[in-house]
């Protein structure tokens, strides 16, 4: 028996040894920067760009970064990081994240790197700057950067006979049109199936009638305040009475599969809503819909921008997905290259077509490729299955789609321009020449099949522009509190008065105390 | 003696090389953390304030403060009271359990005549699916649905008897949490789940009928209910007074099953609508509370006993009756209402009103049965119907012989053979139970609702993850952690106690 066991214990050893042999890092003979980031499709491209950026400049060191999809969860990421083993560079979620990281000394300080490798607070919008330095040192810098508003499909109020929303409006003017809007689309239906916007955002209500979460110190919650309790109400009223914007139960009651974007998106493709409150990156899914919907023979949406309402001081929401450098990482002088990455060209370009919100250099806006974008290139994938490659030939294909697109960024939109005149996707060894004319020729169809989507979003790009150099302002937040109790404790008080557990008084009462009551624990333990 | 003594030490370091690497991996994993979680209870450590990128920060010893803000926080009481509103399902679980096992414990492999009647019925099953295809009517996923499943379980069951029975039974004892929880998700769907595709046309008819019946007919509902109320806290009350006249129940050991007994009573006195029935609840729970009290100090016992004595018994059976006695005081109350809620208005020709489906998730009053029935659902055919299907092969076929011998009823054989052989395995899956929902809630709160709306679904283990890993505050939530061992741990004292006891009483 202890032979038997012996040889079970040598077996495991064995396979720890070769666990540990097959580690993904190991398979490489340059350092290796781990990235810990969504499972968007989008990274693989941003870092096969990244390899060919990194190689047009002979003094950057040579490294391979790995994408971790799997730890991406704020609580992750802190276990991770208090332990010791966190991933060299992560995403972090804006202001509120990158104060929560640093509070906890998670983030490495990159002033010094980013003026060196020219990325620092100059080279993105100013809206966004206090999201990316504290106490004057700068820890981190956008993969993106949004401001929200509401897209509006025109063509539904085309439907009803009525005017189009206006680009500013204010709260009794949003009302007006809501309840004529609802009236009209669900006449006739045993159920109201029609509402004119998916949500309305409750701090950007009492945002716009000049209250601030908290005082100038940040020492304390303002939210049991008149105009906190009246964006509260007005919430209500919009939700329960007039029916404005669904309640959760209606919401929920659309039972569709989420995709990118969340149900939202879809359900202003059906029209359900008229109007959902999102960044430039929902075009990523209603770019699809749009396809959908050309495919099927069916009338584009005509896509507009609106701002939020407001009730004095026209406001919206910025925000950023920026990255990190982890203070306990092996390869920090490595990871600081990598974030000046996000500043380059070829970053913000593939940003740009993507559509991923707002590049992180608004210099690169100023671009015929952002202003008036053209179709992107079919997933790798179906171009792998439509030219027959063999694995051996995968990374030809990968420089082809970064060539096409370098190509496609130069093209002058108001001339006549053909698909030939591009980048062709290379022949693989095993293809005839007569069968690869005739993938080049099905290739070519499906790219000009998708030009009128791309058309129907001109004009619409410099709007969110517009937002982020006027009306954005960035998350409200304290370094006191943790961002999600924030969230957790308004959530909760509001979800209270929406379920008439509380009066709208009592429910920003409570609000306000515990989060005052947060905010005391952390000065109390933590007078520095 | 030498070689047997070396022999003897060899022996010994091979037992002990055999569970070295089991023992460090207990040490490591668990006796560690658990003893450094209890220190962690009794700190300040905040990962923000205490991390290895912060050596000159240390935790500091805050003695109880932990315990004290733990006490002194509402929304503690709150999470505990929500965690106990989910296990009031405890007890129909148990006896779900208990129904399926003793189902399952016969033969249901068809016969000759059994299977042809099975197959019959699955037969008409077939037939009347179809024609509900052809009408129309069929065409709802939710009724084909319904019948294909009945068709599977009777053919099954005709062809492979129990086997197929109990392992569909056990099916979501281990289907993967999170797969299940995100399908009832889809149940719950305010419009399109099956569930409230299934209720509307009912409450719809149910409307109907409310609407033209007498209010006052609809609203004595209430007072039927404080009559069965009265009646099941008499049974208790006289029950646990007969207990302690003969000897098997203690003067002390009757204290906490009586407040088992009254506790529905006194909440209803405040939840009822009707100030009559509130006075009505409160006397008749007050005269009997002060006619125990006054039987116990005043009369003898005909068979004395410890005071301790027959606690388990009278604990359990009080439990039961309090949970029976809060859904009778429920229904009351929705008895009471039902001709408000049924109320159809009509505005500018645009009916309102009426008896609608709930909100399921999304609701505040109904997020948390919601999940209780969920939960019921997975407990029936858990664990506790295996342990129970083992314990049923244990019972004496002689004690059967000699009830059929006194020419005993199906049902008394139940009541006076089956379950009382049943007993240390009913305790045991009661105590368990308990223990588990305690422990509960959180899989379902993280998928389903996120604690919400308004902390409804919000447990006392959801709110340990969320204080230690999303607010960082990890001595805290240690002493939130350790005041929910607190429970568990007496509770398992009062398995230790009382429950051998109970068995053999």
């Amino acid at each position: 028996m202890k032979y038997l066991f012996m040889c079970i214990f040598a077996l495991l050893g064995l396979a720890s040894i070769a666990t540990w042999k097959m580690l993904p890092a190991s398979k490489y003979d340059v350092p290796v920067v781990y990235w810990v980031t969504d499972p968007n499709p989008a990274r693989i491209e941003q870092i096969a760009i990244f390899q060919r950026w990194l190689k047009k400049d002979p003094s950057r060191p040579a490294m391979h970064i790995l994408l971790d999809a799997a730890n991406s969860r704020t609580e992750k990421k802190i276990i991770q990081g208090v332990s010791g083993v966190g991933g060299d560079t992560m995403d972090i979620g804006g202001g509120g994240g990158m104060r929560y990281f640093n509070a906890i000394g998670l983030l490495e300080p990159v002033t010094e790197f980013a003026k060196k490798y020219n990325y620092d607070l100059s080279t993105t919008y100013e809206a966004i700057r206090p999201e990316l330095a504290q106490d004057g040192e700068q820890y981190i810098y956008p993969c993106n950067v949004y401001a929200t508003a509401y897209w509006v499909d025109n063509a539904q109020f085309d439907e009803l006979g009525m005017k189009h929303p206006p680009l500013r409006w204010d709260f009794d003017t949003f009302e007006r049109i809501g309840k004529e809007y609802v009236t009209k689309a669900n006449k006739g239906s045993d159920r109201q199936t029609r509402f004119l916007a998916s949500s309305v955002d409750t701090e950007l209500l009492h945002r716009s009638m000049g209250l601030a979460r908290f005082n100038e110190t940040l020492t304390r919650c303002q939210l049991d305040d008149e105009r906190y309790i009246k964006a509260l109400e007005l919430k209500y009223k919009w939700t329960y009475k007039d029916h404005i914007v669904p309640t959760a139960a209606e919401a929920s009651g659309f039972d569709v599969e989420s995709g990118y974007g969340g149900p939202a998106v879809y359900l202003f493709s059906q029209g359900n809503y008229a109007m959902f409150n999102m960044g430039r990156y929902a075009l990523i899914r209603l770019r699809e819909l749009q396809q959908e919907r050309l495919d099927s023979g069916k009338p584009l949406m005509k896509l507009g921008i609106l701002e939020p309402p407001h009730g004095g001081f026209p406001i919206t929401r910025t925000g950023t997905r920026a990255l990190g450098v982890y203070s306990g990482g092996k390869n920090k002088e490595l990871a600081v290259i990598f974030q000046s990455y996000l500043a380059s060209k070829d970053y913000n370009m593939q940003v740009v077509r993507d559509a991923d919100a707002l590049p992180p250099n608004p210099k690169y806006t100023k671009t015929a490729a952002f202003e008036k974008p053209l179709p992107l290139l079919p997933p790798t994938t179906l171009l792998k299955t439509l030219f027959a490659y063999s694995p051996d030939e995968y990374s030809m294909l990968s420089d082809f789609r970064i060539d096409f697109y370098e190509a496609l960024d130069q093209v002058d939109r108001d001339k006549p321009w053909s698909i030939t005149d591009l980048p062709r996707p290379p022949q693989a060894a095993a293809m005839s020449d007569a069968a690869y004319q005739e993938k080049l020729a099905q290739f070519d169809q499906q790219y000009n099949a998708s030009l009128p989507t791309y058309k129907s979003e001109w004009g619409l790009h410099e709007r969110f522009l517009f937002l982020m150099d006027n009306i954005a302002l960035p998350a409200d937040i304290t370094p006191f509190a943790v961002p999600d109790t924030i969230s957790m404790e308004i959530r909760n008080a509001e979800a209270k008065y929406f379920n008439e557990r509380a009066t709208v008084e009592e429910a920003s009462q409570r609000a306000a105390t515990r989060i005052n009551a947060a905010i005391q624990r952390t000065l109390s333990e933590n007078p520095a | 003696m030498s070689t047997k003594s070396n022999r003897t030490i060899r022996e010994f370091a091979t037992g002990v090389g055999f569970i070295v690497p089991n023992i460090l991996g207990f040490l490591t994993f668990t006796t560690i953390p658990l003893v450094f979680s209890m220190v962690m209870a009794f700190t300040n450590w905040d990962l923000k304030l205490h991390n290895m990128f912060k050596p000159d920060a240390t935790p500091h010893f805050v003695g109880i403060d932990n315990f004290v803000r733990l006490l002194s926080d509402s929304d503690s009481y709150k999470y505990l009271g929500n965690t106990l509103f989910l296990m009031m399902g405890m007890p129909f679980a148990v006896g779900g359990a208990l129904i399926c096992a003793l189902l399952l414990s016969k033969d249901l492999r068809g016969g000759s005549k059994k299977a042809s009647l099975m197959l019959m019925a699955a037969g008409l099953l077939v037939a009347s699916c179809v024609m509900l295809t052809l009408v129309g009517a069929g065409a709802s996923a939710m009724t084909l649905l319904i019948c294909g499943m009945a068709c599977t379980f009777l053919f099954g069951g005709t062809l492979g008897g129990s086997t197929v029975y109990r392992t569909l039974f056990y099916l979501p004892h281990f289907t993967a949490g999170v797969a299940t929880f995100l399908l009832w998700k889809k149940l719950y769907n305010p419009v399109s789940g099956p569930v409230n595709q299934a209720l509307n046309p009912l409450l719809e008819n149910l409307t109907g009928i409310i609407n033209n019946t007498p209010s006052i007919l609809i609203q004595s509902g209430l007072l039927l209910a404080i009559i069965v109320m009265s009646a099941i806290l008499l049974w208790g009350v006289l029950k646990l007074n007969s207990l302690w006249r003969d000897g098997d129940l203690g003067s002390k050991a009757i204290v906490l099953p009586m407040i088992f007994l009254l506790v529905p009573s006194f909440m209803a006195a405040q939840w009822f609508p009707s100030a009559i029935a509130r006075y009505a609840i409160a006397i008749i729970a007050g005269m009997l509370l002060i006619k125990t009290l006054f039987t116990i100090f005043t009369s003898k016992q005909v068979f004395s006993c410890k005071p301790s004595n027959g606690f388990g018994t009278a604990a359990m059976m009080c439990l039961f009756l309090m949970v029976a006695q809060f859904v009778i005081v429920g229904l009351g109350i929705v008895a009471y209402n039902l001709p408000q809620l049924a109320a159809i208005t009509t505005v500018e020709g645009v009916s309102n009103g009426g008896l609608t489906a709930p909100n399921w998730l999304t609701s505040y009053h109904w997020a948390k049965p919601a999940i209780m029935v969920m939960g019921l659902w997975g407990a029936v055919g858990s664990n506790n119907m295996i342990l129970y299907l083992a314990a049923l092969t244990n019972v004496p076929g002689e004690l059967y012989e000699a009830a059929d011998i006194d020419g005993a009823t199906s049902f008394q054989k139940f009541w006076n053979v089956t379950w009382p052989q049943l007993a240390p395995t009913t305790f045991f899956i009661v105590v368990m139970a308990m223990i588990g929902g305690l422990q509960g809630g959180f899989e379902m709160a993280r998928t389903m609702t996120q604690g919400g709306p308004a902390g409804a679904t919000t447990t006392l283990s959801y709110s340990i993850y969320t204080e230690g890993f999303v607010t960082g505050r990890l001595g805290f939530s240690a002493s939130f952690a350790w005041v929910l061992f607190a429970m568990v741990f007496s509770i398992t004292m009062f398995n230790w106690k009382f429950g051998s006891r109970y068995v053999n009483d």
